[in-house]
């Protein structure tokens, strides 16, 4: 427990630091660390619960993107600006250096290990962002069709487009 | 310089400006066609890859313009000038002011400063110091770390200029770290050679890009998704030779 605890407080001010590195206002790098934290400790509960490396990767990349899409509605900004730090604790640092390192000494035995698990990783994350971003896509993309038919709606027939 | 001109100007040198900055290429298309809706242009059509844009578009007046743009420079996260242009995209949708204003807008918001050097190098610090923990790492490895991410940035300085290959930035500073950190094992500075290695090499493996790739590739952008995981893979690899290197360099000192 003790160390789960320090695990997310450890991400919360690794995502900070990522932020400054990203170059993000500084009024939201507090935002940048909570995204970290959270995504950590959704992370680490998943870990807990679910073996396979792609599902828990995949919902703990969608706990990330809704908070950066929460934050980008809130704070009227690209939801990129929170995402960023915030998957921080997902990306596969370790299996993508050891595949790398294994492609070079050509170790079959450490790609195999590592390569599964790394890719196993990436598409779950990305298929997380997807899901989210394409939902959060075609919400926008529905409200903006309704604005636009309610102003052409509103404007008199000789001035329609 | 007509009013399609302008518009077709702007809409590239943003989009240009929002991918460098770190923008997703959904989010690039989207403001292009917002801002070319607002000023009620017809028939658009843009085209994006993370190093090239291609745009053509049918003004109010119906003159047609097209226009294409190379991105020559790499990305370079920057996610306040990101948040800027898409405020300044979402000003000049609302607003529509007079076409030829726009290039200057665009100037003014990108010329605004951010972070210095200084307070850039304390966020790789930070952010560095605490994957030491992440990975369990000890304080000696943790001190190594610290001198190790003041040399790579230091070289980033120098080294991620326009002209200078990305991959041969990549060797250089990780030829120079896994060097440095051999060095320190042998004065007895550092507990594991593999945690100091696999955090700085944290600093500049392209994981951000390759998770992109593959919302790229997932998103329906597959040739600029290929791209990029090829250059994401390039780069992890040279990053990786850089560090074999610095290990034969020393006649096998430390075994794999």
């Amino acid at each position: 427990m003790v160390e789960a605890v320090k695990l997310v407080v450890v991400s919360f001010f690794a995502s900070i630091g990522f932020g400054i590195v990203f170059r993000i206002e500084k009024k939201y790098l507090v935002y940048a660390g909570l995204g970290g934290a959270l995504t950590r400790f959704v992370y680490l509960i998943l870990l807990q619960l679910i073996a396979e490396s792609f599902i828990y990767s995949f919902l703990a990349a969608m706990a990330a993107a809704l908070f950066a899409e929460c934050m980008a509605v809130y704070t009227k900004n690209p939801s990129t600006v929170f995402l960023y730090p915030s998957i921080i604790p997902l990306i596969p640092g370790t299996p993508l250096y050891y595949t790398v390192v294994g492609l070079v000494l050509q170790d079959t035995e450490r790609i195999r290990a590592n390569a599964v698990t790394c890719v196993h990783s990436l598409l779950g994350v990305g298929i997380g962002f997807v899901v989210v971003s394409m939902v959060m896509y075609y919400e926008r993309h529905y409200r903006a069709l309704r604005w636009k038919k309610q102003r052409e709606g509103n404007m008199p027939h000789k001035d329609r487009p | 310089m007509n009013e399609a001109e302008y518009i077709l100007d702007f809409a590239l040198k943003l989009s240009e400006k929002m991918l460098i900055s770190g923008a997703n290429l959904e989010r690039v298309n989207d403001t292009v066609y917002r801002i070319c809706d607002s000023y009620g242009c017809d028939d658009v059509h843009f085209f994006s890859l993370n190093c090239y844009l291609t745009l053509s578009l049918k003004d109010a007046q119906g003159n047609r313009v097209s226009g294409q743009r190379c991105i020559r420079s790499g990305m370079d996260t920057h996610l306040e000038n990101l948040s800027r242009l898409n405020q300044l995209s979402r000003e000049i949708c609302a607003k529509k002011p007079d076409p030829e204003k726009l290039e200057g807008m665009l100037e003014e918001v990108v010329n605004t400063r951010g972070y210095s050097a200084r307070a850039r190098l304390a966020g790789y610090l930070l952010a560095m110091s605490c994957l030491t923990v992440l990975y369990s790492g000890g304080w000696k490895d943790w001190i190594t770390v610290l001198i190790n991410t003041t040399l790579i940035y230091l070289g980033g300085i120098y080294l991620k200029r326009p002209g200078v290959n990305r991959i041969v930035y990549s060797v250089s500073c990780t030829f120079a770290v896994g060097t440095l950190t051999i060095l320190l094992t042998k004065i007895g500075l550092v507990n594991d050679i593999y945690t100091v290695m696999i955090v700085n090499s944290m600093m500049l493996i392209p994981g951000i890009p390759m998770v992109n790739a593959f919302r790229n590739l997932l998103c329906g952008n597959e040739i600029n998704g290929m791209l990029e995981i090829l250059k994401a893979m390039l780069e992890s690899i040279a990053i990786v030779c850089g560090f074999v290197l610095s290990i034969f360099w020393f006649g096998g000192l430390i075994s794999w």
